[in-house]
């Protein structure tokens, strides 16, 4: 087997050009379009080497995964500065306020991720407004046995997203 | 041992990014699903003290309950903490539209795993994309409380009112807005390529003629069948209903509206002005039942309106400010001063109007 370096740089050399081409046809733009076929090379640096058959399938699989992620956060950041200006008060946060806002945010996202839009309401509903159950059956129009089904539902899923690999 | 605290209660500031740390043990599944039921009943807001005393037996039980209550706690921690750095009411509105967002994204997915699938990718680190609601795919959506105006490419303008969803779906042959939910005005633009118009909503199909017009939807409800109302105020426009599209369209004309069912269309009315206040801003009402004011109140706040029999039937007339995320509470503290009732609220989301 060649040394893993080198194998690195012939990868990069013979694939860099065509996976920026790839990744712009996906993002649209050159500059992100760079930014991630330069992260997709730190991602490889970071793995164990594998013998490659398929060079540019390997490359793609890994970039595929950035390119869903870069998604994800310009969709948060759409979809918060969408609920910013709804807001009755605009506010103008500060870039570090930003990008503080905008983690917290991708960490709550991340948690309830995948759960129905219904059990997660009602889990934000306790767990953001503090509401009890009998106010989120209220408020919800469903019984508190739901609402308690939905927290059991919400809890379970919210771990596993944290502590998936500790279980 | 130190007492431990109890969701839903303040637990101070708690580890703002719960992460397990290397080498810890791992839980037993068994035993985190007791931490999750445990959770669960002391998070209700109606735990007594009995089950406070057993919960405290069993978190002193194991080393590994207490563990997996701090993970839950944190977890639980997070959430509270985040209201320091961003509002719960902003957090609810951006995970809303994220929601709209994703489910675009699962359907950009599934092109994406189509065309993977031909390059022979290997994929199989992501979950088949999930099939959404109509509605999770809407374009344009807003929440409880909140109006959006929007002027598309060939010019048409959209107002959308509280609680509203719609899909824009424009192609070389036609402009169709889709109408999923709640109500907008639209003020049609005239295409350069001729493209017909048309709003799509659940009961039917709508095509105006050069035209400025009102269209909500309302899901129906004990016993009523889901209609739409149809308001116009300048041109005219054609509606055919969902059951026979084939027929010919009823037409009506500007200063008219009906409602109309998958399989009727209501006789004409003269236009109600105050049905179209909302697109300027306005709440009015002119000797109103107050269950119907209450009603079409509630459409524009988050939570439950209620009211109590014995009000419904009193009279209200006004005109009130819809601008701002408190509108439709100084509209209700107004009530108190206008009518002999009361406005009794247990928290920001639950309010009832009952007699004084």
């Amino acid at each position: 087997m060649p040394d893993r370096a080198s194998s690195i740089e012939a990868l990069y050399g013979d694939h860099h050009g065509w996976l920026k081409g790839w990744l712009r046809r996906r993002v649209g733009n050159a500059s992100d379009a760079a930014d991630l076929a330069h992260d997709t090379f730190v991602r490889v640096l970071g793995r164990q080497p594998v013998a490659l058959r398929e060079p540019r399938a390997y490359l793609a699989t890994i970039a595929n995964g950035l390119v869903v992620s870069h998604w994800r956060r310009q969709a948060l950041e759409q979809a918060w500065l969408d609920a910013l200006a709804s807001q009755p008060e605009p506010m103008a946060p500060s870039p570090e306020e930003r990008s503080l806002i905008l983690e917290t945010l991708e960490e709550i996202a991340r948690l309830i991720e995948g759960l129905p839009a219904r059990v997660r309401e009602v889990f934000l509903l306790s767990q953001l407004d503090g509401l009890t159950y009998p106010q989120i059956s209220e408020e919800m129009g469903v019984t508190v046995n739901v609402v308690q089904k939905a927290m059991a539902r919400a809890m379970a899923h919210c771990y596993k997203a944290v502590y998936r690999d500790a279980f | 041992m130190p007492v431990p605290s109890y969701a839903g209660e303040d637990v101070g500031p708690a580890n703002s990014s719960p992460g397990r740390s290397a080498g810890e043990r791992p839980i037993s599944d068994h035993i985190v699903e007791q931490a999750v039921d445990w959770y669960v009943r002391l998070a209700s807001g109606t735990q007594t003290a009995a089950q406070c005393d057993r919960f405290k037996r069993w978190h002193g039980a194991h080393p590994d309950h207490a563990r997996a209550w701090d993970r839950l706690q944190s977890i639980g921690g997070q959430l509270k903490n985040s209201a320091s750095c961003v509002t719960p009411a902003v957090t609810h509105a951006t995970m809303a539209r994220l929601e709209v967002a994703s489910g675009r994204r699962r359907a950009l997915k599934v092109l994406m795993w189509a065309g993977a699938a031909s390059t022979g990718l290997y994929l199989a680190h992501d979950h088949l994309p999930v099939p959404r609601l109509a509605v999770v795919l809407a374009q344009v959506r807003t929440g409880a409380g909140e109006r959006r105006r929007l002027v598309l490419d060939d010019g048409t303008e959209l107002q959308l009112n509280t609680a509203s969803a719609i899909d824009v779906d424009f192609s070389a042959r036609r402009r169709r807005i889709v109408l999923l939910d709640g109500e907008i005005m639209v003020s049609t633009g005239s295409d350069s390529a001729g493209r017909p118009f048309v709003v799509d909503t659940p009961e039917g199909l709508l095509e105006p003629v050069g035209t400025r017009f009102i269209a909500r939807h309302d899901d129906g409800a004990q016993g009523r069948p889901a209609s739409t109302r149809l308001a116009v105020t300048e041109g005219a426009v054609r509606i055919r209903p969902a059951a026979f599209p084939a027929d010919e369209p009823a037409l009506v004309a500007a200063g008219q509206q009906v409602h109309f069912t998958r399989d009727h269309v209501g006789p004409p009315a003269s236009l109600d002005e105050h049905g179209q206040a909302w697109v300027d801003g306005t709440f009015v009402a002119e000797r109103m039942r107050l269950a119907d004011f209450l009603a079409e109140l509630g459409r524009y706040r988050r939570g439950h309106l209620g009211w109590a029999p014995e009000v419904a039937d009193l009279r209200i007339t006004g005109a009130w400010p819809l601008e701002g995320a408190e509108a439709t509470d100084r509209i209700l503290d107004s009530l108190e001063r206008r009518l002999p009732v009361r406005i009794s609220r247990y928290t920001r989301l639950w309010a009832k109007v009952v007699a004084r």
